[in-house]
C-alpha cells in the first residue's frame, strides 16, 4: 500500500526537509510542511532571526542570505541547508494551508503536533478517512535533524511494512517509545 | 466537500494529461471506445497499470460522461474479484464516486458492497466502511426525498440498514483500525439520525430534520432512538477499560464532533469526558496517556468555543485546568463564546415566539424530550449524590477511605496515574472536597450506587410505564411528534424578555460579566470593591449580576441566589474574626510547614482590607515583636508595593484630569500608617535597648517624614537615645537616598537642649566624620552653628542674651570635631577674635578636652600659633596651657611660641606654658616680667619651673633652672624688678618646703654671700631660711661672722637685717656681736637695746681669763650704766661656776679660738664656711648628721624660748644659756681649732 506521508516541523527548513529528503530517497510518497506562521531562520543573533513568508522560495532565501553575510551563513550551515532544500522543492509549504490528505503525519515537536492536530480537527469532516499524527521530538539543529530523519524513516518503513497499518501502529510506536525513552512521542488519529 | 472532490478530479485529470502523449492515437475515438480500450488493457495489465487504467476509466465515466456510467458499471464491478487489494479498493472508490453522482446506482451495487464487507482483507473492509459512511447518509437523504419508494429502493435501504448494523457491531472487532472506522461510522449515524439544533445555519448537513413526517419507509422516532442507542454504545466504549488509545482518541473526536453539532448531547459528552479523565484506561503507555490528555484538552477547548457549552462551563474549565490549560487561554475563548451567545440570544426571541405559537406540539415535545431529560438525570444523579457526599467527606472518613483503598492499589504505579497526577493545590478546601465528591459520585452513579442512582432508577421505572402509555398516543399523531423541535436550554424561554431589557439597560453587560469572572478569581478584590465603593454601586453590580444569571443558567452563579447579603457590620466582623483565626494558627502552620503561605495570606488580607485587620495584625505582632518580625517586615513591604501601585494609578488618573477623592488620599497613606503603627508598637513593647527598631528602620522600603519625626522623638527619649542614635547613624550610612535628611536631623540634635541627647548626637556625628562626604556636611553645620555665636543674641527665640548654656549648644559639636580635623582650629581662632567676652570665656573654658586630644604635635596647631590672629592670644595661651599641662613642650612648639612672643612682643604670659622649654638665659630674661604678674600667674610660673621637682610630676625633661638657681636669680634681678614682687616670689619659693630644703637654702645663701654687693634681700632671706630651718643657725652664725669681715654695716638695709638676725639667734649670736667693732656694737644696741643687757650678762659670766680676751672698748660699752643690774645676776654666776669646772678645757679653747680669730681674720675667712666642706666629705656628713639630730631636739625648744625670752627672768635665761652655747658652740670651735691647727702644721 502506498502510504502518503507528511513530515511537519516549524519552518519546513531543517527537520522536515531532512526527513523529506531521506524518505523520498527511500521511495516514500512524502511531503513536508511547516506549521508556523512564518519561516524563521537563525540570524546574526538569537533575537534577530531572518523571517520570511511561506511564499518565499528557498532560492530567494538562499540569495538573500548570501548577500547578507556569506561567511556567517556558510559557517553555520544555513546556506548548505537552503541549497539542499531548493533541490527538493521550490518553497516551504504550510501544513494548515494544504488540502491534501495523508495517512501519516509526523511532527518534529509537541508544539507542531498541537498545531497539526488542531488544524485537522478544525476541518469539516468529509471522507472520514483516518490520519495518524505522530510526534517525535527532534531538536532543531543539523545533527539532530539527521538523526531524527533516520528515526522517522525507520518508523515509516515499519509502518509501511505492516499489513494492517492501524492494527500495528500502536505496537510499532510502543516499541519506538521503549527504544527512544527520552523522546517525547505522541500519537493520535484524526479524520479527513 | 465539493471543493475536495474537484481537487481530486483535477488531480486525476492531470495524471490523465500526463499520459496523453502515449495515447495520442486514441484522441480521435469516442469516449466509449476509449473506455472499452482501457478496460481491456486493465484486464490484462499487472497491478500497478491496472489501477492506472481503471482510474482513467473512472475519470471518463464518472466525471466526463456520466451517461456512460450505467453502461460500464458491471464491467467495473467485475474487478471486485480481483486478487489485488488495491483493485478491490478501487472498485469501492469507484462505487463511492459513482453513487455520489447518482445515488440510485447504489441499488445496483449494494450487493457488491455486502460482499466486500466480508472481504478477507482488512483494508478492503475498512474501505467499505468508509464508503458506507458516505453512502448511508446520501441514501437516507435520497430516500427521505422520495414520495414514493419503490421496492428496489426499499430493499436497498433494508440491506443498507443491515450493513449499518454489521458495521456498528464491528466495534467489537479485533482489529484496531476497523474499530476506529466503526467509531467514525457511528458518529455519522448519530449525527444523521438526530435532530439538528434549530438555529444551525448550514442547510446542507444531513439530519433527521429533512425526513418528512409521513414517510412510507423511514420512521423518525425509530431512527432517533437508534441514534440514541448508538450514542450509548459509543459512550460505553469510551468508558470501557480496555479501549486502545487510537480508538479512544477517535471516539473522543467523535463525541466532540457530536457535542458540537448536536448540543442536546452536550451534557452526555461532557460527562463522558469527565469520567474518562478520572478513569483513563490503565492499559495505556506513558506517551499514550499524554497523547490522550492532549487530545482531550484540545477537544474540550473546542467545546468551550461552542455556544451550547455555556452551561457546562464550570465542569469543562475544571477539567481543562486539570489538563494544564491556562486560565487566560480559557477565558479568552469563553469571552468570545459569550459574545456569540449574546448575539444569538438577541436574534432568537422571534424564533422562540413562533415556536411558542404552536403550543400543543411544544407541550407534547416537552414530554417527549424527557427522553433526553432521562439522559440528563444521569448528570442530575451525579449532582445529587455529590450533594449527598459532601457533608460526609470528613477528614477521618477520607483517611479511612484512603487506607481501605490502599489494599486495592496495583504493585506498580500505572502510567496514566503518573501522568495525570498533579499535587492537590488546596487539599481539604471546600473546592477540593466538592471536586472529590463529584468524582466519587460519578463513579458511584456509574456503578448504580448512591442516592442519585437510586432516584434515577426510580424515575426510569416510572418512565417505562409512562412510555408504554405514551406509545399509544404517539402512534396516533406521529406527524406532530416528528415536527417537534428540540429547544436548547428550554427553560430559557421565560427569561428571554427580561434579558432583552437588561441588555438595553446595560450595554456593558459583557463588562459586567468580565467583572464576575474577575471576582471568581479574586474574591478579595470584590470585597474591596464593596467596601470602597458606595453602596449604590454595589447594589447595581449585584443586580446586574443576578439578572445576568437568570438569563443563562450557569451553575457557579447559583451560589449568589442562595446567599443573603450581609450588612457591612457583619461583614466587617466576620472578616476580622476570620483574620484572627488565621493569625492564631501560627503554631499549626509552623508544624505543617506552611509558614510562608500563612504569611502571604495574612499580608495579602491586611494590605487589601486595611482598617481593623491592620490593627489586629499590629497587635498580634506586638505580642512577640522579635519572633514576628518577619511578618512585620513582609507587611510593610506589601503595603509599600500596594501603595506604589496605587499611587501610580492615582497619578495616572490625575494626569487624565480626574479629581482625587478623599478616599484615594486616605489609602495612599496606608504604608505610612502601618510603619508608624509598627514603630509605636516596638517602642512600647520592646526594651529601650532593643535594636529591633533599628532593623525595622533599616529594612523599611521607604522612610516617611512621620517616621523621621518618630525617630527624632526616639532619640530625644533619654532611655532610648543610644539605640536611637545608632539607628540614625546606620541610616545615614546605609540609606544614601535619605542620607542628607537624616544627617541634618542628627546635626540638629547636636545642639539639643538636653545634654545627654546632645552628647550622643555629637558622638554619632564624630563617628560619621571619618567619611569624607559626610565630613564636609558635618563641618559645615558645625561651623554654621559656631558662627551663630557672633550674633548679638542666641537664634533660639525666647532667649534675650547669650548664656553659658546657649553658648555650649552652639559650641560643642565644633569642639568635638576639632580633634578629628585640626584645621578647624583656625576658624575657631578667627571667630574667637570677634566674639563677645562671655563667649570668649566660655570657649576658653571648654577648650581643654578637644585641645588636649589634638596634642602639641599637630601641624595645624603649630601653624595656628605661628599665624595667631590678633586678638586670639588669650586663646592661644589657653591652648598652650592645656597642651603643656601634662607634657613638656616640644621644641617646635617652643620655637613657634618664642617667635610669636618676639614678633608681637605681646603678653609675656604666653611664654609661661613653654617655660620649661626655654633656655636658662631666656628664663632669667623674662623672669622679672613674669613675677610682676598676678600672684596666681606667678605661682603658675613657679609651679612650672619647679614642677619637675615635685614627686608626682610626670614631666620628664628638666627645668632650665634648678631651685637654687631660681632663688639666686630672684635675688639678682632686684634692679630689674620691684622689690615687692621679688619678695613675693621669694616667699613663694620658701613655701615650697619640699624643694627648698636646708641644703638647698645653704647653697643659696652661700652663693649669695659671695656676691658683692650683697643683694638687698640677702639678710631677709637668711632670716627666712632660719625661720624655716632653725638648724641652719650654726651656718647662719658663720655667715654673720663673715659678714662682719665684709663690713656689713656699710649697707644699711643689710645691716638692719644683720642686727635682726642677731637678735633672732641670740644667744648664739653673742660671740658674733662681741666680734663687732665697738662702734658697730653700739649701733647694734641702738637698734636693739635689749641685746645690750643680755650681752653684758653673758660677758659677766665669763671667767676672768675669758674676759681678758674681750677688748676693753667693748666691755666699756657693755658696762655703761648697767651696774645695778649685776646684783640680780649673782646667783646665776654661782651656777655657772659649778658647771664651769666641767667645761673648763673647752672654754679655754674657745677663748683661744676667739683670740686667734681676732688675730688673724683673713685666715678665718679663708678657713671657708663649714657648709662648703660639709657637703663633699662623707666623714663630715656624719658629723653634720649628728649635729642635725641635736639641732632637731633643740629646735623643738628654741622657738618657744625665743618667744618667752623677753618675759623670763634673767635667772632662767642664764641657766639655760650656760648649758647650750657650750655644747653647740664648743663643737664648732673644736672643729675650727683643729682645722686651724692642721693648717698651721701644713704651713
Amino acid at each position: 500500500m502506498d502510504l502518503k506521508i507528511a513530515v511537519v516541523c516549524s519552518s519546513n527548513q531543517n527537520r522536515s526537509m531532512e526527513a523529506h529528503k531521506f524518505l523520498s530517497k527511500k521511495g516514500f510518497n512524502v511531503k513536508s510542511y511547516g506549521s508556523g506562521n512564518q519561516v524563521k531562520l537563525p540570524g546574526a543573533s538569537p533575537t534577530q532571526p531572518n523571517v520570511y513568508s511561506f511564499h518565499t522560495t528557498y532560492d530567494e532565501m538562499y540569495k538573500d542570505l548570501l548577500r547578507k553575510d556569506r561567511q556567517l551563513y556558510t559557517q553555520n550551515g544555513i546556506l548548505h541547508m537552503l541549497d539542499r532544500n531548493r533541490r527538493i522543492k521550490a518553497r516551504p509549504e504550510r501544513f494548515q494551508d494544504t488540502k491534501e490528505n495523508f495517512d501519516i503525519v509526523i511532527t518534529a515537536e509537541e508544539r507542531v503536533y498541537d498545531q497539526v492536530v488542531e488544524s485537522l480537527e478544525s476541518r469539516e469532516p468529509v471522507t472520514y478517512s483516518p490520519v495518524h499524527v505522530i510526534n517525535i521530538d527532534i531538536q532543531d539543529n543539523h545533527e539532530e535533524a539527521t538523526l531524527g530523519a533516520f528515526l522517522v524513516c525507520n518508523l515509516c518503513e515499519q509502518i509501511s511494512k505492516a499489513e494492517d497499518t492501524e492494527g500495528e501502529i500502536d505496537e510499532i510506536l510502543e516499541a519506538l517509545e521503549r527504544k527512544q525513552g527520552n523522546r517525547n512521542i505522541l500519537h493520535t488519529v484524526a479524520f479527513y | 466537500m465539493a471543493a475536495n472532490v474537484k481537487a481530486e478530479t483535477s488531480r486525476l485529470s492531470k495524471e490523465g494529461d500526463e499520459n496523453k502523449p502515449g495515447e495520442a492515437h486514441k484522441q480521435g475515438r469516442s469516449t466509449t471506445e476509449r473506455v472499452i480500450d482501457l478496460l481491456n488493457q486493465a484486464q490484462l495489465a499487472k497491478k500497478d497499470n491496472k489501477l492506472h487504467y481503471l482510474k482513467q476509466v473512472q475519470e471518463l465515466i464518472v466525471n466526463k460522461e456520466p451517461a456512460l456510467l450505467d453502461n460500464f458499471l458491471d464491467e467495473i464491478l467485475v474487478f471486485q474479484h480481483d486478487q489485488t487489494t488495491e483493485v478491490r479498493k478501487f472498485v469501492l472508490g469507484f462505487i463511492e464516486e459513482a453513487c455520489k453522482k447518482d445515488v440510485e446506482i447504489l441499488t445496483k451495487v449494494i450487493h457488491t458492497i455486502v460482499l466486500l464487507l466480508t472481504d478477507a482483507n482488512v483494508m478492503v473492509v475498512k474501505k467499505v466502511m468508509l464508503c458506507l459512511t458516505q453512502l448511508y447518509r446520501l441514501m437516507l437523504q435520497f430516500i427521505s426525498k422520495q414520495k414514493v419508494v419503490n421496492d428496489d429502493l426499499k430493499a436497498t435501504w433494508e440491506v443498507l440498514c443491515m450493513l449499518k448494523n454489521q458495521i456498528m457491531s464491528k466495534i467489537q472487532s479485533d482489529n484496531d483500525g476497523i474499530r476506529t472506522h466503526a467509531i467514525k461510522f457511528m458518529e455519522m449515524v448519530i449525527l444523521t439520525q438526530s435532530n439538528k439544533p434549530q438555529e444551525t445555519k448550514d442547510e446542507e448537513s444531513i439530519s433527521l430534520d429533512m425526513i418528512p413526517r409521513n414517510h412510507p419507509v423511514l420512521s423518525m422516532t425509530q431512527l432517533r432512538e437508534e441514534g440514541g442507542t448508538t450514542l450509548e454504545a459509543l459512550l460505553s466504549l469510551v468508558a470501557s477499560p480496555n479501549i486502545s488509545s487510537v480508538n479512544l482518541m477517535a471516539s473522543m473526536g467523535t463525541l466532540a464532533a457530536i457535542a458540537k453539532q448536536r448540543p442536546d448531547f452536550m451534557s452526555l459528552v461532557v460527562e463522558a469526558f469527565e469520567s474518562l479523565h478520572a478513569n483513563l484506561p490503565t492499559s495505556l503507555s506513558k506517551s499514550q496517556v499524554s497523547s490522550v490528555r492532549k487530545n482531550l484538552k484540545l477537544h474540550l477547548m473546542n467545546l468551550l468555543k461552542n455556544a451550547a457549552a455555556v452551561e457546562y462551563y464550570p465542569q469543562i474549565t475544571t477539567l481543562l485546568t486539570d489538563l494544564g490549560a491556562s486560565q487566560t487561554e480559557m477565558q479568552k475563548i469563553w469571552q468570545k463564546n459569550l459574545a456569540k451567545v449574546n448575539l444569538e440570544s438577541i436574534k432568537r426571541p422571534r424564533a422562540e415566539a413562533s415556536a411558542e405559537s404552536e403550543t400543543p406540539t411544544a407541550k407534547r415535545q416537552k414530554a417527549g424530550t424527557s427522553e433526553s431529560g432521562d439522559q440528563m438525570t444521569i448528570l442530575q444523579a451525579i449532582e445529587m449524590t455529590r450533594e449527598d457526599l459532601i457533608p460526609r467527606l470528613k477528614n477521618e472518613r477520607v483517611a479511612e477511605l484512603v487506607i481501605i483503598s490502599m489494599l486495592g492499589l496495583p504493585e506498580r504505579m500505572p502510567a496514566s496515574f503518573q501522568e495525570t497526577y498533579t499535587p492537590i493545590a488546596a487539599a481539604g478546601g471546600m473546592a477540593q472536597v466538592t471536586h472529590l465528591a463529584r468524582l466519587i459520585s460519578a463513579q458511584m452513579t456509574n456503578a448504580s450506587i448512591g442516592v442519585g442512582a437510586e432516584k434515577m432508577e426510580e424515575l426510569k421505572q416510572a418512565r417505562l410505564k409512562e412510555k408504554a402509555q405514551l406509545m399509544m398516543i404517539v402512534s396516533g399523531d406521529k406527524m406532530e411528534t416528528s415536527s417537534v423541535i428540540p429547544v436548547i436550554g428550554g427553560s430559557a424561554g421565560a427569561g428571554v424578555g427580561s434579558i432583552k431589557n437588561v441588555m438595553e439597560d446595560d450595554p456593558s453587560i459583557l463588562q459586567v460579566k468580565h467583572e464576575q469572572i474577575g471576582v471568581q478569581e479574586s474574591p478579595f478584590l470584590r470585597i474591596m470593591e464593596h467596601i470602597n465603593k458606595e453602596k449604590g454601586q454595589v447594589k447595581k453590580s449585584s443586580k446586574s449580576s443576578s439578572s445576568s444569571q437568570s438569563r443563562r443558567k450557569i451553575k457557579a452563579f447559583k451560589l449568589s441566589e442562595v446567599k443573603r447579603s450581609l450588612s457591612d457590620d457583619e461583614k466587617e466582623r466576620m472578616i476580622v474574626s476570620a483574620f484572627q483565626r488565621i493569625l492564631s494558627a501560627e503554631k499549626s502552620c509552623i508544624q505543617g510547614g506552611k509558614t510562608k503561605e500563612r504569611l502571604d495570606i495574612i499580608i495579602g488580607l491586611v494590605t487589601q482590607f486595611g482598617g481593623d485587620l491592620r490593627i489586629a495584625l499590629n497587635n498580634f505582632i506586638m505580642v512577640d515583636p522579635r519572633a514576628r518580625y518577619d511578618l512585620a517586615s513582609v507587611w510593610i513591604y506589601q503595603e509599600f508595593l500596594a501603595e506604589e501601585a496605587y499611587r501610580e494609578k492615582v497619578e495616572q488618573e490625575f494626569l487624565e484630569g480626574e479629581d482625587l477623592s478623599e478616599e484615594q488620599m486616605l489609602v495612599n497613606n496606608s504604608y505610612n500608617e502601618s510603619l508608624l503603627a509598627l514603630l509605636h508598637g516596638f517602642k512600647e513593647r520592646l526594651d529601650p535597648k532593643d535594636k529591633l527598631i533599628s532593623r525595622l528602620y533599616l529594612e523599611a522600603p521607604r522612610l516617611t517624614d512621620e517616621s523621621k519625626i518618630f525617630l527624632k522623638e526616639y532619640c530625644e527619649d533619654l532611655e532610648r537615645t543610644h539605640v536611637g542614635f545608632s539607628t540614625l547613624r546606620e541610616l545615614i550610612l546605609q540609606r544614601p537616598a535619605n542620607q542628607v535628611d537624616y544627617l541634618n536631623l542628627l546635626l540638629e540634635l547636636t545642639s539639643h537642649y538636653k545634654e545627654q541627647v546632645r552628647v550622643q548626637a555629637i558622638h554619632a556625628a564624630k563617628k560619621l566624620h571619618p567619611r569624607p562626604k559626610l565630613a564636609v556636611d558635618i563641618e559645615q553645620y558645625a561651623l554654621q552653628s559656631l558662627r551663630t555665636l557672633l550674633l548679638p543674641k542666641p537664634p533660639n527665640p525666647g532667649l534675650i542674651e547669650w548664656t553659658d548654656e546657649s553658648i555650649k549648644l552652639c559650641l560643642y559639636l565644633y569642639l568635638a570635631l576639632l580633634p578629628l580635623n585640626h584645621k578647624l582650629l583656625h576658624e575657631l581662632a578667627s571667630l574667637y577674635t570677634e566674639a563677645l567676652p562671655l563667649v570668649k570665656r566660655t570657649i576658653l573654658r571648654h577648650l581643654e578636652h578637644p585641645v588636649r586630644s589634638i596634642g602639641m604635635d599637630s601641624a595645624e596647631l603649630l601653624k595656628l600659633v605661628e599665624t595667631c590672629p590678633s586678638g586670639a592670644e588669650t586663646l592661644i595661651t589657653r591652648i598652650l596651657h592645656i597642651i603643656t599641662e601634662k607634657a613638656s613642650p616640644s621644641t617646635a612648639l617652643v620655637k613657634h611660641v618664642k617667635d610669636l612672643y618676639h614678633k608681637r612682643a605681646t603678653d609675656v604670659r604666653i611664654l609661661i606654658p613653654v617655660l620649661t622649654g626655654l633656655e636658662k638665659k631666656e628664663v632669667v630674661e623674662v623672669l622679672p616680667k613674669l613675677i610682676k604678674q598676678s600672684p596666681n600667674v606667678v605661682k603658675e610660673v613657679f609651679n612650672r619651673l619647679l614642677g619637675c621637682f615635685h614627686g608626682e610630676s610626670t614631666i620628664s625633661s628638666a627645668s632650665p633652672l634648678t631651685p637654687s638657681e631660681l632663688l639666686i636669680t630672684l635675688h639678682n634681678i632686684e634692679d630689674k624688678a620691684d622689690m615687692k614682687s621679688i619678695i613675693k616670689a621669694v616667699s613663694l619659693c620658701f613655701a615650697e618646703k619640699t624643694i627648698y630644703t636646708q641644703e638647698v637654702l645653704a647653697v643659696v645663701l652661700q652663693q649669695l654671700m659671695d656676691k658683692n654687693p650683697l643683694p638687698t634681700l640677702f639678710m631677709r632671706t637668711v632670716i627666712q631660711s632660719l625661720s624655716v630651718c632653725p638648724r641652719l643657725v650654726g651656718f647662719a652664725m658663720n655667715i654673720l661672722s663673715k659678714l662682719i669681715s665684709k663690713q656689713v654695716w656699710k649697707q644699711p638695709k643689710v645691716w638692719q637685717g644683720f642686727v635682726k638676725c642677731c637678735q633672732m639667734t641670740k644667744p648664739q649670736s653673742y660671740p658674733i656681736l662681741l666680734q663687732l667693732p665697738p662702734r658697730q656694737l653700739e649701733s647694734v644696741f641702738e637698734l636693739c637695746p635689749e641685746l645690750k643687757d643680755l650681752l653684758r650678762t653673758h660677758v659677766e659670766q665669763f671667767t676672768p681669763h675669758q674676759r681678758a680676751l674681750i677688748p676693753r672698748s667693748l666691755i666699756q660699752i657693755l658696762d655703761k650704766d648697767v651696774k645695778h643690774e649685776e646684783t640680780t645676776s649673782k646667783p646665776v654666776v654661782k651656777e655657772g661656776e659649778k658647771e664651769g669646772e666641767k667645761d673648763g678645757e673647752e672654754k679655754t679653747e674657745a677663748k683661744t679660738a676667739i683670740k686667734l680669730e681676732k688675730n688673724s681674720p683673713e685666715e678665718s675667712k679663708e678657713a671657708a664656711p663649714p657648709v662648703k666642706e660639709e657637703t663633699p666629705s662623707p666623714s663630715k656628713q656624719q658629723a653634720a648628721k649628728r649635729q642635725r639630730t641635736e639641732d632637731a631636739t633643740e629646735a623643738e625648744r628654741t622657738p618657744a624660748r625665743t618667744l618667752r625670752s623677753q618675759k623670763r627672768t634673767r635667772d632662767d635665761d642664764v641657766s639655760e644659756k650656760k648649758e647650750r652655747p657650750r655644747e653647740t658652740g664648743s663643737k664648732d670651735e673644736v672643729d675650727e681649732s683643729e682645722k686651724r691647727k692642721s693648717k698651721r702644721k701644713g704651713r
